[in-house]
C-alpha cells in the first residue's frame, strides 16, 4: 500500500510522505501549479495552466510538460499514480491525500461556537503562516487573484477561530491569540482588543534573547577560490559560472574573491538582478552601465519593434559597453533572474573583457528560459568554467560555527547549508525552516530594529539606504545606530549608500512573514513614493491598488518600446489586460484602450479582426460614457488596422483633427462634422485612416440615437469600395442615395450615385439608367457635375454603340470648360480602357497621357496609379514610376483586391 | 494652377464680420485642397463679390466652397490676357 502523503499548503509549502518530508522542486512555478491543481480540486485545462503561469515568450506547454514530470516524481507512489493528465486536462486524484487546508475547512463546517476548545486550537495550530507563502506571485495575474481570494477566505476563518479562541479564554492565554490576530488584521479595533487584554493580564511579554555569532568564517570554498584566483595572475578573460541553491554560499565566496582583486587594484564592477526585474529591460545590467557611464538612452520615435531593429539596439548597447571595459571583474548575481535583454547582451559580453563571474540557482534558471539559453551559450565558450558548489561537510560545518556545541544535530537538519547552519546555531537550540527560524529571530529584536528590517525587506534584497530611511520614522542619528546593528547581528550588509540582506532567503523570509493588510498599507506607501514605472506596477499591485498598477504598467510599456525591447512591452500590456477588467468604468475602457494601443504597438496582433473588433466595442463604450478623446483613439487605432496595415501610427494628428471636429457642436451637429470631415479627406485620397475612424466614430453616434445623415453611409460606402469590397460598398451607397433623397441633400445622393457608377464600371457594367438620374441632379447647380454625368452618359452611349466619338469629345469638352481635373481624369481612363479592350492601344495610350497630365496636376494617387498601368500595358513605359508611386494609394488596393477575388 | 474666378452673391449685404467669419470657415478647407486666394471685389452695394483664387482646378474651389458653406454662383478657370 502506497504510503500516506499530506500537502501542507498554510505557511510554506510541505509534502510529507509518511514521515518524511519531500524535497520540493526550486521553481516557484512548480509549486504554484501543485497548489493550484490541489485547491481547483477538478481537471484543469491545460491552455488554463498554461495562461495561469507562463508568459507567451516562455513556451508555455512545454514549460507545463516539465513543471508536471516534476510533480509527478513527487506526489506519485509506486503503482498509484495520483497526477492524471491527458492532453487537454490535468487533475490530482487527492482521495487518499491529507490537504491542511481541507481538513480546516471541514472542521469548521460547523458554527464555531459549537467546536470544542481542543478541536479549534489545533485547527489554528495548522495554520503555520499565510496560504503558499512565498509564492502568490504577481506577476501572473490570473494566479495572483487566485492565491489573494483563497488567502482572504482562510484569514477570514483564521480570524473567526482566533476571536472564538479570545472569546473563551481568561486574559492571560487569550493574550496570545489576541496577539496572533493583530499580526492577521492590524485594525484599529483588534489593536484596541489587544490593549486591553495587555492592561487586564498584567503578565510582561517575554523577551527573547538574540545570539549575536562573530563573523562567520571562510570554509568550505577553497578549491574554488583557487580556481577564480587563477584570473588574477593570468588576466586573460575568463568566465566563470558559479552554481548552487540559496544559502549554499555564493555571494561569500563572491565577496572574498572581490576583496582579494579589488586588493590588487582591479576594478569590480558588481550587478545583482531582481525577481521583480524579470520584465524590465536591462535591469539586469543597469549597474553597470550607471558604472560605466553609458546611457541607456530611450529612442527618440516610439515604433514598432522588430526583431531586426532589437539586434542592433543590442550590438550598439554591446559595442558602448566594450569600449568602455578596461582589464576588469563583472560579477553579475542571480542570472536566474535576469531579463530578456540582460540575458542576451550577457551572452555577447561574455568571454570578450576581464573575467565575469556569474552566479546562478539552477533550480530556479528552468523559470527562465532566456537565461537558460544564455547559459548554455556560455558554456560552449572556451574561457568558461563552472564553478557547482557542494553542502559542507560535517567537518566544515564544524569549522563554520566554532563554539557552537551541538554541530551534529545543526549539520544533520542543514543538509550543509551554511546559511540554514548560521541560523540554526542562532536559534539556539531551536528548530524549524530556514524562514521560520529568521522569522523567530526577527521577533526577538527590539521593535525599533524589526520595523526597519520590514521595510527593507520589502524594498528587496538590495536597496537604497537614502529610500529606506524615508519610510521609516526614526531620526537620523537613530536610523543608522539601527542600520549598523542590524549589520552586527548578520541581517545586512552595508556598502556606501546601499544595504544588502546577508541573504536573499532572509529578506524573503522576513517579507513573507508580514500579515496580508499589514503588507498591503506598506507597499501603498512605497508606491507612492516611487517613480520607477516597473517598481511602481509592482508596488501598487500588491497594495491593491489595481488602477495604478495598470498605468505603470502602461508606462513601463512605453519605456520598454522606447529600449526596442518589445516582447517586454506586449508583456506589460497583457499583463494590464489581466487587470484591467476588475476596474470601474470609465477607468476600465479608458486604461483597455491604452493598453490595447501598447499591445499593438509591440507587435502586430495575431488575429487584426478581432482585436480591431475590440477596438471597436472599446471606443463605443468610451462615447456611450462621453469619454470623446478616448473614443476617437479607439476609432483611429482601428481604422489603422483595418487600414494602413503595417504603417506609423500617430494618434495625436488624429486627435488633432477629431478635436477640431467636436468644437463644432453637440452630438447631432458631430454626425455632420465627422462626415464633411471624413468625405473631405476621402475626396482628396489623403489620409484615409482618418477618413475611416471619422465614419467609425459618426456611425457609433447613429447607433446611440442620433440622426442617420446620408454623408455617413457615403463616406462608408467610399471606403468600402477602396477597401475592394464591393458588395458592402454597394449597400451603403444605395443607402446614401436614398437616404439623401429623403433628406433632400441633392449633392450627395450625386455622390453616393457617382460612386455606384463608379462601381458599376468596375465590375464592367456599362448602364446608363442611374447616369440619367445624375445628369438630372446635376442641373440643379452649377458646378462640374451636369457636364461630368452628360460625359459619362455619351461614354456608356459609346461604349454601347449609341453615340459618335466626336459626341464624346464634345461631351469631354464641356466637362473641361467646367475644370473638375480629377473627373475629367476618371472618364478620360474608362474611355481609355475601353479604348484598350477595343485594341486600340495607341488612343488608350493617348487618352492614358491626358488622365496622367491631369492627375498630377490634382495629386491624385488612384487615378496616376491606374494612368501609369495602363501605359505601361499599351505602351511598356513607366514601369519605374508606376513602382515609385505610393503603395498604398486606396484605388490601387481596391484594384489588387478586385484582381485577386477575380484570380 | 490654375487662376479660378468665383463670383458670389448674396440676398442681404455682408458685414466685415461676416467676412471674416467666411473666411475662418474657409481657410482650413483651402489649405486642404490646395486653393490660395489672390484678390476679392466687392460690390458698393455688398450683395456681390468677385473673387480669384489660384487652385489646381475650378472643382476644388466649388469643393471648399460648399465644405464652408459660402455661397457662389459660378465658378470658372480664367486665363490672363
Amino acid at each position: 500500500m502506497a504510503e500516506a502523503l499530506q500537502i501542507r499548503l498554510l505557511g510554506e509549502q510541505e509534502l510529507v510522505r509518511g514521515d518524511v518530508a519531500l524535497t520540493l522542486p526550486p521553481s516557484r512555478k512548480t509549486r504554484a501549479l501543485l497548489a493550484y491543481l490541489v485547491l481547483s480540486r477538478r481537471p484543469v485545462r491545460r491552455d488554463r495552466l498554461c495562461e495561469l503561469l507562463w508568459d507567451v515568450a516562455d513556451d508555455p506547454r512545454a514549460a507545463l510538460r516539465w513543471s508536471l514530470s516534476k510533480l509527478r516524481e513527487l506526489v506519485d507512489s509506486d503503482g498509484h499514480p495520483r497526477l492524471l493528465a491527458d492532453r487537454e486536462s490535468v487533475r490530482l486524484a487527492l482521495d487518499d491525500v491529507r490537504v491542511d487546508v481541507f481538513e480546516v475547512q471541514k472542521l469548521t463546517q460547523r458554527p464555531l461556537a459549537e467546536l470544542p476548545t481542543a478541536e479549534l486550537e489545533g485547527a489554528l495550530e495548522a495554520f503555520r503562516g499565510e496560504l503558499l507563502e512565498g509564492l502568490e506571485l504577481p506577476d501572473f495575474h490570473a494566479y495572483y487573484a487566485f492565491c489573494l481570494s483563497e488567502r482572504a477566505s482562510l484569514q477570514r476563518l483564521q480570524t473567526e477561530i482566533l476571536n472564538e479562541l479570545i472569546a473563551r479564554h481568561p486574559p492571560e492565554r487569550a493574550l496570545g491569540y489576541a496577539r496572533r490576530l493583530v499580526e492577521l488584521d492590524p485594525s484599529e479595533g483588534a489593536r484596541a482588543q489587544f490593549q486591553r487584554l495587555l492592561q487586564r493580564s498584567a503578565e510582561p511579554l517575554p523577551a527573547r534573547v538574540v545570539r549575536v555569532l562573530e563573523a562567520a568564517p571562510f570554509v568550505g570554498r577553497a578549491a574554488e577560490l583557487a580556481e577564480l584566483r587563477t584570473w588574477l595572475s593570468a588576466r586573460t578573460p575568463r568566465v566563470f559560472t558559479l552554481e548552487g541553491e540559496a544559502g549554499l554560499g555564493k555571494s561569500t565566496l563572491v565577496a572574498r574573491f572581490v576583496s582579494e582583486a579589488e586588493r590588487e587594484g582591479v576594478r569590480v564592477l558588481r550587478c545583482a538582478a531582481r525577481e521583480l526585474d524579470r520584465g524590465s529591460p536591462y535591469a539586469g545590467l543597469q549597474p553597470l552601465f550607471a558604472a560605466l557611464g553609458v546611457a541607456l538612452e530611450l529612442d527618440a520615435v516610439q515604433r514598432p519593434a522588430d526583431e531586426g531593429e532589437e539586434q542592433r539596439a543590442l550590438a550598439r548597447r554591446l559595442q558602448a559597453l566594450l569600449e568602455k571595459l578596461p582589464d576588469c571583474v563583472i560579477v553579475l548575481e542571480d542570472l536566474h533572474w535576469f531579463d530578456r535583454m540582460s540575458a542576451e547582451l550577457t551572452y555577447r559580453l561574455a568571454g570578450q573583457r576581464g573575467c565575469l563571474v556569474i552566479t546562478l540557482r539552477p533550480g530556479e534558471l528552468v523559470d527562465n528560459a532566456h537565461a537558460r539559453r544564455c547559459l548554455a551559450a556560455i558554456r560552449e565558450l572556451p574561457a568558461h568554467e563552472s564553478l557547482v558548489l557542494a553542502p559542507l561537510s560535517h567537518e566544515e560545518t564544524l569549522a563554520l560555527l566554532p563554539g557552537v556545541t551541538d554541530v551534529a544535530r545543526i549539520h544533520r537538519e542543514s543538509a550543509g547549508n551554511p546559511l540554514y547552519a548560521l541560523e540554526l546555531a542562532r536559534a539556539d537550540g531551536s528548530s524549524g525552516s530556514l524562514a521560520a527560524l529568521v522569522r523567530t529571530r526577527l521577533e526577538g529584536l527590539p521593535s525599533v530594529l524589526q520595523d526597519v528590517l520590514r521595510w527593507a525587506a520589502l524594498l528587496g534584497v538590495e536597496l537604497g539606504v537614502d529610500r529606506l530611511q524615508s519610510l521609516v520614522a526614526l531620526e537620523p542619528e537613530s536610523f543608522v545606530e539601527a542600520l549598523e546593528q542590524l549589520a552586527r547581528l548578520g541581517f545586512l550588509q552595508l556598502e556606501h549608500d546601499r544595504a544588502r540582506f546577508a541573504h536573499e532567503v532572509v529578506a524573503r523570509a522576513i517579507y513573507d512573514g508580514l500579515s496580508g493588510p499589514r503588507r498591503r498599507l506598506m507597499h501603498a506607501r512605497v508606491s507612492r513614493q516611487t517613480t520607477d514605472a516597473a517598481e511602481l506596477a509592482h508596488h501598487a499591485l500588491l497594495a491593491g491598488d489595481t488602477e495604478a498598477a495598470v498605468r505603470a504598467c502602461i508606462a513601463a510599456g512605453h519605456r520598454c518600446l522606447g529600449l526596442l525591447a518589445s516582447a517586454e512591452a506586449l508583456a506589460l500590456a497583457q499583463r494590464g489586460l489581466g487587470y484591467v477588467r476588475s476596474l470601474p468604468q470609465p477607468s476600465a475602457c479608458v486604461l483597455e484602450l491604452d493598453l490595447q494601443e501598447l499591445s499593438l504597438l509591440a507587435r502586430r496582433p495575431q488575429d487584426p479582426e478581432a482585436f480591431a473588433a475590440r477596438l471597436g466595442e472599446l471606443a463605443v463604450q468610451a462615447l456611450a460614457m462621453s469619454e470623446l478623446a478616448c473614443a476617437r483613439r479607439g476609432f483611429y487605432l482601428q481604422a489603422f488596422l483595418q487600414w494602413e496595415r503595417g504603417e506609423v501610427v500617430d494618434t495625436r494628428r488624429y486627435s488633432r483633427e477629431a478635436e477640431r471636429c467636436s468644437r463644432l457642436s453637440e452630438p447631432g451637429e458631430r454626425v455632420r462634422a465627422l462626415a464633411d470631415a471624413s468625405h473631405c479627406l476621402i475626396a482628396l485620397e489623403r489620409d484615409l485612416t482618418d477618413a475611416q475612424a471619422f465614419v467609425s466614430e459618426a456611425e457609433a453616434l447613429i447607433a446611440s440615437g442620433q440622426p442617420d445623415i446620408a454623408g455617413v453611409s457615403l463616406c462608408r460606402g467610399a471606403m468600402e469600395l477602396y477597401r475592394g469590397d464591393y458588395q458592402a460598398a454597394e449597400q451603403a451607397l444605395t443607402h446614401a442615395s436614398e437616404r439623401a433623397r429623403v433628406q433632400q441633400e441633392r449633392l450627395i445622393e450625386f455622390f453616393a450615385l457617382e460612386w455606384l457608377a463608379e462601381l458599376e464600371l468596375a465590375r464592367g457594367v456599362w448602364t446608363e439608367e442611374r447616369v440619367t438620374l445624375m445628369v438630372a441632379l446635376g442641373e440643379t447647380r452649377a458646378g462640374s457635375e451636369a457636364p461630368f454625368a452628360r460625359a459619362l452618359r455619351t461614354l456608356i452611349r459609346h461604349a454601347n454603340g449609341r453615340a459618335q466619338e466626336a459626341e464624346l469629345v464634345e461631351a469631354m469638352a464641356a466637362l473641361e470648360t467646367a475644370d473638375s481635373k480629377h473627373r475629367q481624369a476618371r472618364l478620360l481612363l474608362h474611355w481609355a480602357e475601353l479604348l484598350y479592350a477595343r485594341g486600340q492601344r495607341a488612343q488608350a495610350a493617348e487618352r492614358a497621357r491626358e488622365a496622367l497630365a491631369l492627375a498630377e496636376r490634382v495629386e491624385r494617387g488612384s487615378e496616376l496609379m491606374i494612368a501609369r498601368a495602363l501605359l505601361l500595358q499599351c505602351t511598356g513605359e513607366g514601369r519605374e514610376q508606376l513602382e515609385s508611386l505610393h503603395t498604398g494609394s486606396a484605388r490601387a488596393l481596391a484594384l489588387r483586391a478586385k484582381a485577386l477575388s477575380e484570380a | 494652377m490654375e487662376h479660378v474666378v468665383v463670383e458670389r452673391e448674396f440676398e442681404q449685404p455682408v458685414t466685415d464680420e461676416d467676412l471674416q467669419a467666411m473666411a475662418d470657415r474657409a481657410s482650413g478647407c483651402y489649405e486642404n485642397l490646395r486653393v490660395t486666394r489672390i484678390r476679392s471685389y466687392l460690390s458698393l452695394d455688398r450683395k456681390r463679390m468677385v473673387c480669384e483664387y489660384l487652385a489646381p482646378d475650378a472643382e476644388s474651389v466649388r469643393n471648399a466652397s460648399d465644405r464652408a458653406k459660402i455661397p457662389y454662383v459660378r465658378v470658372w478657370t480664367a486665363t490672363m490676357l
